[in-house]
C-alpha cells in the first residue's frame, strides 16, 4: 500500500510519533552536515541521506535492545536511528575525540557495539558478513538476537555479497538483508549494473524469501521489517528487503552539481514523495498527532542538533601521541608498534 | 605428561582441546569435518558440526562471518584449505579485522584465528599452490606465528586462539612428519617470543618457519668448522627483536633465512632491524636467504628447486661472512 492510501488507525501514538522524531532529526542533522562541509567549518566530505529516511528509521526502529546492525559509507540516518546521540556522530563527523569512534573514523566509519552497532564500514559490501557472523554467534548461542545489514544497490554486486547470502541461507542465520536501492552506485543506475528487474528477485536464488517494498513510507518500513524480523527472530532464517528509495543529494557533497545523471523530472518526482513532510501531513489528517505537539518535537530536534555542533566544535581532536592505541586489544609486548623513525 | 607426536598431531590435539576448554571457540572451512588438512580430524564426532563447520568455496564470505562473530564475543578459527587463498579474501583480514580495533578506538575486538596449514610449497603444486603468504599480513600488522616444533605448533595456536586480536598461523607443510615431545595436556607458548634453538658464537642464522630445520642441518655439518646460533623468531608481529639483538651482539654476523618471497619480505624486516640497531655489533654485512625474486616455484622439480630456499644456500651465507 502507498504512503498516500494507507491508514494509520491502530497504530500507537508513541511509534508513530518516535517514527516522525527520529526522521525529523536525521533530515535535521544531514541538512547541517551539508552545511558545515559546505562552509568548511568541517574538514570532511560527507556521503548524506537526505531523502533515505523512511527506510533508515522504519527499518531499525523494527528492531530491539540487543540485536545487531552493520551499516554502509551513508551510515547516519542508521547510527541515529539505533538511539546514538546525535552530539556523538557529529562530534565523529568534526574528529573530535568525543566522537563515536574517538575521531579515528570520521563520517563513513562509526561503531557502537553497547548499542549493537558493529560498524558501519568505508568498503563497500564488507560489512555484510559481519551481521551474519553476529548472527551466527546468535545461533550459536541459542540467543533470539536479529542482526540487519544495511547494503546499497551499489553493494549488491560485490561478491562477498553473494558469498554471506549463501551461506546465511545455508545455515539459516537469524540475519536480515536490507539493500536500500537509492538507484545509483555513484552515478552508475541499478538497471545498468544490475540484471533483476528488482534485487530483492536475487533472494530466491539464494533461497530465501525477498521482497521490494516502498522505501520512502516509514509505516510500510516499519511493518514490513517488524513482520521480516519477527519471522527472522523465531527461527526461520534470512530474509532479503529492497527498499526503493532515493538521494536526494549526489554521492558526497563536494561532487554536488558535477555530474549529469539524472533527470530533473525524476529528482522532482522523488522529492513530491519525500517521506517526511508527507508523513507530517498524514499524521495530521488522521488526527494521529497534533500539529503543536510535531512542532514541538521538531524544536527539540532542532536544538539537538544545534548542541550537538556546539558539543562538536568545543571537543578537542585525539591527542597526537595516542595515534597508535588500539591498534592491538594485546599491546603488551616489547616494541608492539614499530616507530616512524629510528 | 609428554609424549611423542608428529606436528600434525600436536596441532589437531591443540584444536581438540581448544574446542573442548574454549567455550566460545569453533571452527570453520573448507572440508573441516573432513579434517582434510589434518588439523580437525575426528573433532566433529566430539564438537558436532555447529563447531565443526564445513564452508562453500567462499573465503572472503567465512573470514568476514569469523569476524562478525569475533565481533561480539566468539573466538572463531578459520581455516584456509590453500595458502593462497588468502589472497582472496585479503579485504576482511587487513582492511576489516586488522584494522576494526583502532577504527573503532578499541571498542570492537575481533579475536580470529586464521590458519593456514599448507603454508609453503608442499613440492610440486605449481605456482598458484605454493606461497608463504605471511609477509604480506606482516604488511599490516596482522599478529603472525609460523610455529616450526610439534611443541610450539600445540603451544602458539592455543596462545593465538586466546589472543584478543586477530591472528594468522601459519604451519609449514614440510615440517608436519617431525615429531617431537609435547606435552598431553593443553599449554600455551607466548606470542612475541623467538627461541634460540642452537647456540652458537660464530654467525647467527635467524631462521623462519622451514628453513629452521635447514639451519639446524647446517649447523650441525658445520660444527668443526663455524659454531653457528640457529634463533627461530616463532612469531614475526610481534617480533621478539631482544632476543634476536642479543645474538647479534654476541656473533657479529647474520643470515636471515626465510622460504617466503624476498621482496619486502619477512628476512627484510628482520635484516633492516638488524642493521639499524644491531650496526655497531656487526662485522659483516646482513646477509638474507629466500626464495628467488618473487617468482613462483614450477612444477617441474629443478625450477622448483632453484626457486626456494635451501640449506645449500643458508650453508653458502654462513661461509660468506667468515
Amino acid at each position: 500500500m502507498s504512503q498516500e492510501t494507507a491508514s494509520l488507525e491502530g497504530y500507537d501514538g508513541d511509534l508513530l510519533r518516535e517514527l516522525y522524531r527520529k526522521m525529523y532529526l536525521v533530515r535535521t542533522f544531514e541538512n547541517t552536515v551539508q552545511e558545515l562541509v559546505e562552509s568548511g567549518d568541517v574538514f570532511t566530505d560527507a556521503h548524506l541521506m537526505q531523502g533515505q529516511e523512511a527506510t533508515a528509521i522504519g527499518a531499525t526502529q523494527a528492531l530491539r535492545e540487543g540485536d545487531y546492525m552493520t551499516t554502509t559509507h551513508r551510515p547516519h540516518g542508521h547510527i541515529l536511528g539505533m538511539g546514538v546521540e546525535p552530539r556523538r556522530v557529529m562530534a565523529e563527523i568534526g574528529g573530535r575525540e568525543t566522537g563515536i569512534s574517538g575521531g579515528r573514523g570520521g563520517e563513513m566509519h562509526m561503531f557502537d557495539p553497547s548499542q549493537g552497532i558493529i560498524g558501519s564500514n568505508g568498503i563497500v559490501g564488507a560489512s555484510l558478513p559481519h551481521a551474519a557472523g553476529a548472527a551466527l554467534a546468535s545461533q550459536l548461542d541459542g540467543d533470539d538476537a536479529v542482526a540487519i545489514a544495511f547494503f546499497g544497490d551499489g553493494a549488491s554486486n560485490q561478491g562477498v555479497v553473494h558469498e554471506t547470502m549463501n551461506l546465511a541461507a545455508v545455515w539459516e542465520l537469524p540475519v536480515l538483508f536490507l539493500v536500500e536501492n537509492n538507484g545509483y552506485a555513484v552515478t552508475f543506475p541499478v538497471e545498468e549494473s544490475s540484471g533483476p528487474d528488482h534485487l530483492a528477485d536475487r533472494a530466491a536464488g539464494y533461497g530465501m524469501p525477498g521482497k521490494t517494498i516502498d522505501g520512502q513510507d516509514v509505516v510500510t518500513v516499519y511493518d514490513e521489517v517488524s513482520d521480516a524480523v519477527d519471522s527472522i527472530r523465531s527461527g526461520g532464517g534470512p530474509q532479503f528487503i529492497e527498499a526503493e528509495t532515493y538521494r536526494y543529494l549526489d554521492h558526497t557533497v563536494s561532487l554536488t552539481g558535477m555530474f549529469d545523471y539524472r533527470s530533473e523530472e525524476e529528482e522532482e518526482q522523488w522529492h513530491e514523495r519525500d517521506p517526511i513532510p508527507n508523513f507530517r501531513t498524514r499524521l495530521i489528517e488522521a488526527d494521529a498527532v497534533d500539529e503543536d505537539e510535531i512542532e514541538s518535537i521538531e524544536k527539540t530536534e532542532t536544538e539537538r542538533v544545534e548542541a550537538a555542533v556546539e558539543f562538536m566544535e568545543e571537543s578537542e581532536f585525539p591527542p597526537a601521541e595516542d595515534a597508535a592505541a588500539h591498534f592491538y586489544q594485546n599491546e603488551d609486548y616489547d616494541g608492539v608498534y614499530q616507530p616512524r623513525y629510528r | 605428561m609428554m609424549s611423542t607426536k608428529s606436528y600434525m598431531e600436536a596441532v589437531n590435539e591443540s584444536h581438540y582441546q581448544t574446542l573442548e576448554e574454549i567455550e566460545d571457540a569453533f571452527v570453520m572451512g573448507e572440508d573441516v569435518e573432513s579434517g582434510l588438512t589434518g588439523t580437525t580430524g575426528g573433532l566433529v564426532q566430539e564438537f558436532g558440526p555447529d563447531r565443526v563447520r564445513n564452508t562453500p568455496i567462499s573465503e572472503p564470505g567465512f573470514t568476514g562471518l569469523g569476524i562478525g562473530a569475533a565481533m561480539v564475543g566468539k573466538r572463531p578459527i578459520v581455516e584456509y584449505q590453500i595458502n593462497t587463498a588468502t589472497y582472496v579474501s585479503m579485504d576482511q583480514v587487513v582492511n576489516q579485522a586488522a584494522k576494526l580495533s583502532h577504527m573503532s578506538d578499541g571498542q570492537i575486538k575481533a579475536p580470529v584465528t586464521i590458519t593456514v596449514p599448507m603454508a609453503g610449497a608442499p613440492g610440486s603444486l605449481a605456482g598458484q599452490h605454493s606461497d608463504n603468504p605471511y609477509p604480506a599480513f606482516m604488511n599490516y600488522g596482522v599478529k603472525t606465528v609460523v610455529p616450526t616444533t610439534p611443541y610450539d605448533a600445540k603451544g602458539l595456536f592455543r596462545s593465538a586462539v586466546e589472543e584478543d586480536d586477530p591472528v594468522m598461523v601459519f604451519f609449514p607443510t614440510v615440517l608436519q612428519a617431525n615429531e617431537g615431545e609435547v606435552p598431553d595436556e593443553s599449554y600455551t607458548v607466548p606470542l612475541g617470543e623467538a627461541d634460540v634453538r642452537r647456540e652458537g658464537g660464530d654467525v647467527t642464522v635467524v631462521a623462519v618457519g622451514e628453513t629452521v630445520e635447514m639451519a639446524l642441518e647446517v649447523a650441525d655439518d658445520l660444527a668443526d668448522e663455524i659454531d653457528v646460533e640457529v634463533v627461530d623468531p616463532r612469531t614475526l608481529v610481534p617480533l621478539d627483536e631482544a632476543t634476536i639483538l642479543e645474538s647479534v651482539e654476541k656473533t657479529g654476523r647474520v643470515v636471515v633465512a626465510d622460504n617466503a618471497n624476498r621482496l619486502c619480505g619477512a628476512a627484510a624486516e628482520i635484516a633492516s632491524r638488524v642493521a639499524n640497531v644491531g650496526f655497531w655489533s656487526l662485522e659483516a654485512p646482513v646477509k638474507r636467504v629466500t626464495r628467488l625474486h618473487t617468482v613462483p616455484p614450477s612444477f617441474a622439480p629443478p625450477q622448483e628447486e632453484r626457486v626456494l630456499a635451501d640449506a645449500d644456500t643458508i650453508e653458502t651465507a654462513v661461509r660468506d661472512l667468515v
